[in-house]
């Protein structure tokens, strides 16, 4: 036997380390079960951006406002500078069907107590001056903000080591052992890990450990390349991405291949002073490759819409797979007794991994009895 | 004898002949390099290690991985910057300088 803890955490991603953070804040013993090395999957190939304004009024927005507020106390309460930056967003259109998206979305998120404004095109240029492109109009929001996703990961995982988790990398889970009925046992490639509660957070490899316990987890990988420009120090702070980025997220991805359109991204990383472009959105499996069709349509729109940066040379492209679900996170019951889900967080694993954690904290602690996302954020609210 | 298309001589015996002497500017002084090196190669002939300064710590940077990937060699050559110097080959005349030391970000909370 590998270990015998409380909680069997399968996954050390943003999501399985700030899971097992909470949880040994309450005191309970966490055993991490990671197949490679922590951070190492989504949560390294990330923007770590932290945006209200990309998000649909409801659960989703919800979820990312409580996480939102946890995060000016992160780095202190972590002991670890997780350079968590309010920079704002701007979202521009650039044809009236994404201008009549934006203006709806405007209001949906006013209604909901998100600051955002509807802005000229005039106004987008001074928000950001590399705007020279044709927008006719923007949403921006003041408060939206960023964190490295390497810091908030390591952060996390840093912290609960030092409550006493035990994270066992280059470990690969073999499958999940029932008894009487309740998941109970993980077989890895190390030995077995012994828990009273599994929790999933494999992320995009979510739906193989639910195929362990005979459960159909809807969650697909969901890949996004991006483009990284070498550093300076006078790009401007306020990221900038297309309205038909939004669309596409929200509405469906690309197959890949072919002529690949991607809509501009551009996110400023002003501490190591790099650049961003990108992401694509595409449902090919679990390939990580780049491909010549994704980075040079990244960098052919954003140098459309902000053509300065051309001459800015790119230094990286890399590619991830996001845990996308067409519902929006999978938190708590995982269809079999003493299994757990956490998972399906598409792109927003850093964004809601504070309140993430948070929840599954007390569902685990409630023994899964306190099963309720929604009543859970409206009594944290209160609190 | 053949010639490469560096500028390089390789003879019957395999064995290299340098290319012509040339002369780069290193942040207006002189420095040898021979016609084929790279600019990277010809400063750390020349002993010159230091390519540039990080820009939160200001430590000194030098060759990394020398194939071009981790751009840790990026300076200024004949006014263009992020140059990386050992991907760029020499040639007479030519200006090199570290880059601009970039301001660290200074947060406003």
């Amino acid at each position: 036997m590998l270990a015998k803890s409380d909680i069997a955490i399968i996954g050390g991603g943003v999501i399985g380390c700030s899971v097992a953070y909470y949880l040994a804040k309450q005191g309970a013993k966490v055993t991490i079960i990671e197949r490679a090395a922590v951070g190492s999957g989504a949560s390294s190939v990330n923007s770590g951006v932290i945006s209200m304004a990309t998000k649909k009024p409801g659960l989703s927005l919800d979820l990312a406002m409580a996480s939102q507020r946890l995060y000016p106390a992160l780095s202190a309460e972590l002991g670890m500078d997780v350079e968590y930056l309010v920079l704002g967003n701007l979202i521009v259109a650039e044809n009236e069907t994404q201008a009549g998206f934006i203006e709806e979305l405007a209001e949906e998120q006013q209604a909901a107590g998100v600051p955002v404004e509807i802005v000229s095109a005039q106004r987008c240029r001074e928000l950001n001056k590399l705007l020279e492109g044709r927008v006719l109009s923007g949403m921006y929001c003041p408060t939206d903000a960023q964190a490295d996703p390497f810091k908030v990961t390591q952060a996390y995982a840093r912290a609960a080591e030092n409550l006493g988790v035990r994270i066992f990398s280059a470990t690969e889970v073999e499958g999940i052992e029932l008894v009487n009925g309740r998941a109970c046992k993980v077989k890895t490639s190390r030995g077995e890990v012994h828990a009273n509660w599994i929790i999933n957070a494999a992320g995009a490899y979510s739906p193989a450990v639910g195929a362990m316990v005979g459960v159909k987890h809807d969650v697909k990988p969901r890949r996004g390349q991006c483009v990284i420009l070498e550093a300076t120090d006078d790009m401007p702070n306020v990221r900038v991405s297309s309205a038909g980025q939004l669309l596409a997220k929200h509405g469906g991805a690309s197959a890949g291949g072919g002529e690949l359109q991607v809509p501009l991204g551009y996110t400023n990383r002003p501490v190591a002073g790099t650049i961003m472009l990108g992401s694509t959105n595409e449902f090919v499996g679990y390939d990580t490759r780049t491909t010549r069709e994704g980075v040079t349509g990244i960098c052919h729109s954003a140098v459309a819409l902000m053509p300065q940066l051309a001459r800015l040379n790119a230094v990286r492209a890399w590619a991830g797979l996001r845990p996308y679900s067409s519902k929006g996170p999978l938190m708590g019951d995982g269809g079999v007794p003493g299994y757990a889900v956490a998972s399906g967080h598409g792109g927003d694993g850093v964004a809601l991994a504070p309140i993430s954690g948070r929840f599954m904290a007390e569902y685990i602690a409630s023994d899964g009895k306190r099963n309720d996302l929604p009543a859970f954020l409206r009594a944290l609210k209160e609190r | 004898m053949t010639a490469s298309s560096d500028g390089d001589y390789v003879n019957n015996e395999s064995k290299i002949i340098p290319g012509a002497s040339v002369t780069l500017q290193l942040d207006g002084k002189p420095l040898p390099a021979r016609r084929g090196q790279t600019v990277a190669a010809a400063m750390l002939a020349a002993g010159q290690r230091v390519l540039r300064h990080t820009r939160h710590a200001g430590k000194p940077r030098g060759l990394f991985c020398a194939m071009g990937v981790c751009f840790d060699c990026v300076m200024t050559i004949d006014g263009k910057a992020g140059v990386r110097a050992c991907m760029t080959k020499v040639e007479d005349g030519m200006q090199v300088s570290s880059p601009v030391q970039f301001k660290p970000y200074e947060r406003k909370s």
